[in-house]
């Protein structure tokens, strides 16, 4: 190998294998998601996920309150689930494991992205059942719209893209451009709003919150009776603060990269605080959570939303630092 | 996992006749480990009292933490190895791996149960007191894992025989040092397995 001509030398360095290069900030997303579908994966391996009831009490329920076209299949696919949860159980984890591994391994993140989107829109419809959408029960302070639709955006907004278009100003503006990007975040956030301000579950928050305490660790039991006890009888103030928030959140993706980062870091906060206190961490402790719920999701969404600090004028992008070298683009 | 674990202890004996080097601490942590869940997933293959494995298991956890102290000492929290392939993190890992095994059996005991699954699994989830422990324990698992997964290509051997012969292009590199480790790849594999393993073990004591 020692004694390559200068034309495989050359065509050794053109190639992305050659080429490998630390990852840049919107590798380190993609491996984010990858490490999240990793730890889906591994929620699937529960004892309860390979019982019946995981069919039966768990995906089956989703079919409540949706319109009949939606709810059916749900019902359908959950029974079969339940008769058959050995096998299903295996070949959901599988699939979660592929798409976690798929995306981690740089020749395959295309793929598995595309993956990615299809099995997530899957387990939107038929493991969450749109998230309660249409049911009137969807609140952002208990995951809606389904954290799982929040995987299917993060992986079209993370597709990797040809080095030249590396010119956004975040991450998540790369592959569709600023505008759609931009659609994608104010479509997200608003939405949350929406549920916030208009589905009724988020004006009894108080009732949402203690009734999660049930099989959490003290602790945390303790954290949603305290939140619970705080917003008992402010429901309306409750909805309409946080339905502020959100939309302040939404339009935050125009304003310049100052005020810009601060709002974003406000996104973070707020995701961070619903995942803890609204969703009981995806009610993780319990034994029969199978994803962390959508916080984590918009953290990484609104870490994708950072803006970038633009270089000066004259500065190579494939200038000297390895987060922004041409190569690094290029591998992932 | 006695594959893994016959594997690497093949790596240790292997490395000095091949005049290659590994990462001894590391093949040596995953021979142990590999041992201690095969045990785990059937008692039958179980070589050693759980007292034993506590101390094996707190003796490793030592190690990596007298390794990362002394890391941080050399290089500081944000530098890289003198072979330029590792981090803080690289420590940190096998640290918390070892821990982990280390919390299972010291809050999942031996008691062995079979589940629906039909598998037979020594930690018991209603044993753990700190139900943190384990997730955090699985987080790091989950994201060395696809760490790991994305660094392959760092180590193919069209990389490497580049590097060596100065036809990356000017990529900077230890390209001596990564042709000496002894199939760098082979050994991630093995560590993506083990933090399969483990993190299976530690959603049972979710």
């Amino acid at each position: 190998m020692s004694e390559l001509s200068g034309v495989q030398q050359a065509t050794l360095a053109e190639r992305s294998d050659v080429s490998w290069a630390p990852a840049d900030r919107r590798r380190v997303l993609q491996l984010a998601l990858a490490a999240v579908w990793f730890l889906d994966a591994a929620l699937q391996l529960q004892p309860f996920m390979f019982s019946r009831s995981f069919g039966l009490l768990m995906l089956g329920p989703t079919a409540q309150g949706n319109p009949g076209v939606i709810a059916h299949p749900i019902t359908d696919i959950g029974r079969s689930i339940g008769q058959h949860s050995v096998g299903f159980d295996t070949a959901f984890l599988i699939i979660q494991f592929a798409l976690a591994f798929g995306i981690a391994y740089r020749p395959t993140v295309r793929l598995a992205l595309v993956g990615s989107v299809v099995w997530s829109l899957m387990v939107w419809w038929f493991g969450e059942g749109l998230g309660g959408v249409l049911t009137g029960a969807a609140s952002p302070v208990n995951g809606a719209p389904g954290a799982v639709l929040l995987y299917a955006v993060l992986a079209v907004l993370l597709w990797p893209t040809d080095p030249s278009r590396d010119d956004g100003p975040f991450t998540a503006a790369r592959p569709l451009g600023t505008r759609a990007a931009q659609a994608i975040w104010v479509a997200v956030w608003v939405s949350l709003a929406g549920f916030a301000l208009f589905e009724s579950s988020t004006r009894h928050p108080s009732s949402l919150l203690s009734g999660q305490a049930a099989g959490e660790p003290g602790w945390l039991g303790a954290i949603d009776r305290h939140a619970a006890d705080l917003v008992a009888g402010r429901g309306w103030l409750f909805a309409a603060v946080l339905g502020a928030v959100l939309v302040a959140i939404a339009l935050g993706v125009f304003l310049p990269d100052a005020p810009g980062r601060a709002v974003i870091a406000l996104a973070i906060v707020v995701a961070i605080v619903i995942w803890v206190v609204g969703e009981d961490f995806g009610q993780i402790f319990t034994g029969a959570a199978t994803d962390p719920n959508s916080g984590p999701l918009l953290v990484l969404l609104a870490v994708a939303y950072w803006p970038i600090r633009q270089k000066a004028p004259g500065v190579s992008r494939t200038g000297s630092t390895s987060t922004g070298s041409a190569s690094t683009v290029r591998a992932a | 996992m006695l594959a893994v674990s016959a594997y690497c202890a093949t790596r240790l004996v292997a490395v000095r006749r091949l005049h290659r080097t590994i990462h001894i601490d590391v093949n040596v942590a995953h021979v142990v480990m590999g041992v201690a869940m095969a045990g785990m997933f059937a008692p039958a293959l179980n070589l050693l009292g759980d007292t034993a494995w506590e101390v094996i298991f707190a003796g490793l956890a030592g190690w990596f933490i007298a390794k990362s102290a002394r890391f941080i000492a050399r290089h500081g929290l944000r530098g890289r190895s003198s072979d330029h392939f590792h981090g803080i993190s690289h420590y940190l890992t096998h640290l918390v791996m070892a821990s982990s095994m280390l919390y299972m059996y010291l809050a999942g005991g031996s008691v062995s149960t079979t589940h629906a699954t039909g598998m037979v699994m020594a930690p018991v989830g209603g044993t753990a007191d700190f139900v943190a422990l384990p997730l955090l324990f699985i987080a790091v698992l989950a994201v060395s894992a696809v760490a790991h997964l994305d660094a392959l290509g760092r180590f193919s051997p069209v990389r490497v025989a580049a590097l060596a012969t100065g036809a990356s292009g000017g990529l900077a590199s230890a390209g001596g040092e990564e042709r000496r480790l002894l199939a760098p790849r082979l050994e991630m594999g093995c560590h993506i397995a083990m933090c399969v393993a483990m993190a299976f073990m530690l959603v049972l004591m979710l």
